[in-house]
């Protein structure tokens, strides 16, 4: 059994994000990491390490499009047990937005060949979208499980899954290959060890671009639907304190009350 | 000359760090509170390589260069003394005789689960009531040869996890005639038949990190468990402590650093006189001798362990060291809560449990004053 773990490189949770005047956006993080492993790729990574250990699978590929430094974050993946890892990048991918993403992601898939699974997080922390598995899953042509918090059986060409859904959660069966997404709930993900970080330095971990891939226009800023026309930062919010001056506490509490009434906050 | 740390080193510390600010942190004033050992993170440190710091690949540890080491004991200083030192006393104390001294046959036995988490920790046995600095004269522990066996008869002090290990390595006198080659370290699983722990010692601080005295009365081991040549111990303990000494350093660097940054966020937080008190002077220069000296520590420390490293003597620069680290740590924690003010007394606060806990620091493997005596010996060629 063969499974890819699609991840992102995304800005730290702590990083600071500034927005100059021409909407050029930046960031740095007071811990020196300014760029990590999408947290949400986490749990689909240790998914994906668990179908090794627990279910045989012979490869778990870690695969990202992105710049360079996406290397980072891929040696992570490698630290927390993935058996390889992928880097897809060119310059005509830049801007893609997450249909063209999905093509890319779904042109890798294929190329790796035979792969059963293609797992990822719910979402990445920068865009939000939680789009990218489910266009993926179509580019391939694939089942799309969503919001999965546990894998329940494989064999047989079936994966029989848990999923989160809104009232509950549902079982469903599905033959292989799939794209599933993860939710938090499935698992505990490791933290990379330490010899795993060593490992990872050392990985060779391959650069495949457009011509490897076969890609021929739908990706990149030209094909975008999005539009970033005007990028700016967040106004600070603002606001003043007023202290309630009263003779006892009682009194105090009556003219908050009043005045949250008549604010309409209560 | 190069100040740099490599990428891999980074690497490890951002990991570690990472950790210990979701494990160990949040659980700080918990362990603190309640002198609960906090398991649940020693087991995730396993599989991370964390217990094995120093222990080769082959025996499922991390094989870290010194200087990883001192990154990582300093960063689970920073999140939580108690454990941090539980954690540093595993790997250098107990670990370390068994992998640069050990038969082959030990290490292959014990190493793999004590260095994975799949087993308890390991604590080494050095203070009796009666010998402290004073190993050489002092230990009155015995180990005589019947059969196969050693038996081990006596009573030792001031033990670091024993209640949480395994194993302990225990220096025996081996050899009545006394002199300096008249110790041994044996191998004693925790669970032999014969041997008594106490109940936790009371301390000022570092309660998450369990110390007893502890009694053995004809505990019987086979003659292979001897660590290291027999007659060797007290060589073996000394170049144990060395390598301790830099850990040391290094917890309290940790501890200091984190009174440190809580004294920053207090001190651009808390207003007097329509300005938060960092915009005072008298605070400032708190915090920038506590910045300055904090990087000498470091630098100091780093310095011991890239001596180790590279094989080159370091008794004398672990003692430098262990001595300023740890005096500077005291001293970052003390203004810690100074700038605090009453609240810095408080137990709300962190900074009350780093002072205590950093108290040890100055005390435990080699008081500042053993440290200094070392150093004099060096620069004195006595």
């Amino acid at each position: 059994m063969k499974v890819v773990v699609c991840i992102k490189q995304t800005p730290s949770t702590t990083a600071v994000l500034t927005v100059d005047d021409s909407g050029h956006v930046s960031w740095d993080d007071p811990g020196g990491k300014p760029n990590i492993l999408n947290p949400w790729d986490e749990y689909s990574i240790e998914e994906g390490v668990r179908l090794k250990e627990n279910h045989g699978a012979s490869d778990v590929i870690a695969l990202t499009v992105g710049p360079d430094e996406s290397k980072n974050a891929l040696k992570t993946c490698l630290a927390m047990g993935c058996t390889q890892a992928e880097l897809v990048t060119d310059p005509s991918f830049e801007g893609s937005d997450t249909v063209g993403t999905a093509r890319i992601l779904a042109a890798a898939i294929n190329n790796i060949g035979d792969v059963d699974i293609a797992l990822f997080g719910k979402q990445a922390i920068d865009g939000d979208t939680g789009l990218t598995p489910v266009q993926t899953a179509r580019k391939l042509g694939w089942t799309p499980l969503t919001f999965v918090s546990a894998i329940k059986e494989i064999g047989d060409g079936q994966i029989t899954v848990e999923r989160l859904v809104d009232d509950g959660k549902e079982t469903v069966t599905a033959s292989l290959p799939v794209v599933i997404n993860v939710v938090k709930e499935i698992n505990e993900p490791r933290y990379p060890s330490l010899m795993g970080i060593r490992k990872a330095n050392r990985a060779n971990i391959p650069e495949l671009g457009a011509a490897d891939l076969s890609i021929d226009g739908g990706v990149g800023s030209a094909a975008s639907k999005v539009d970033w026309s005007h990028i700016y930062a967040i106004p600070p919010r603002e606001g003043s304190c007023e202290i309630i001056e009263a003779d006892s506490v009682e009194e105090q509490a009556r003219l908050l009350a009043d005045k949250l009434f008549e604010e309409k906050v209560i | 000359m190069d100040f740099q740390l490599t990428e891999e080193q980074r690497e490890f510390k951002h990991i570690v760090h990472d950790f210990v600010f979701k494990e160990l942190r949040p659980m700080a004033r918990h362990t603190d509170e309640t002198g609960e050992f906090n398991w649940t993170a020693v087991k995730k440190m396993g599989p991370m390589g964390l217990l094995g710091l120093e222990v080769p690949e082959k025996y499922g540890g991390a094989e870290l260069d010194a200087i990883s080491v001192a990154i990582a004991v300093e960063e689970l200083g920073w999140g939580c003394a108690s454990t941090a030192l539980a954690v540093a006393a595993h790997n250098g104390l107990a670990l370390g005789p068994i992998v640069n001294f050990g038969s082959e046959a030990l290490k292959e036995q014990w190493l793999p689960d004590l260095a994975t988490g799949r087993g308890k920790l390991g604590c080494l046995s050095l203070t009796e009531p009666g010998a402290g600095s004073d190993l050489q004269g002092g230990v009155r522990t015995t180990a005589v040869v019947e059969g196969d066996s050693w038996i081990i008869d006596g009573a030792k002090m001031w033990m670091t996890n024993a209640s949480i290990s395994d194993v302990m390595v225990v220096l025996c006198r081996t050899d009545q005639a006394g002199g300096s080659h008249s110790l041994s370290h044996i191998l004693v699983p925790s669970d032999t038949p014969g041997i008594t722990i106490g109940a936790p010692e009371k301390k000022m601080g570092l309660k998450g990190s369990p110390t007893h005295a502890v009694t053995f009365d004809e505990v019987r081991v086979p003659l292979e468990n001897v660590v290291g040549e027999v007659g060797r111990g007290l060589q073996q303990t000394l170049a144990t402590l060395d390598s301790g000494r830099v850990g040391i350093g290094a917890l309290a660097l940790g501890i200091g650093q984190a009174a440190y940054e809580e004294a920053i966020k207090y001190a651009e937080e808390r207003q007097t006189f329509g300005k938060t008190i960092a915009h005072h002077q008298a605070i400032q220069w708190m915090l920038a001798d506590a910045a300055t000296e904090l990087q000498a520590a470091r630098l100091m420390v780093y310095w011991a362990a890239w001596l180790r490293g590279w094989g080159r003597p370091y008794t004398q620069e672990a003692a430098m060291a262990k001595l300023f680290a740890t005096e500077v740590s005291e001293r970052v924690c003390r203004n810690a809560i100074q700038i605090h003010g009453g609240y810095g007394y408080s137990s709300e606060f962190e900074v009350e449990r780093m002072y205590r806990d950093t108290r040890l620091m100055t005390i435990g493997e080699g008081t500042s004053e053993i440290q200094r005596l070392v150093i004099a010996r060096h620069i004195l060629n006595l």
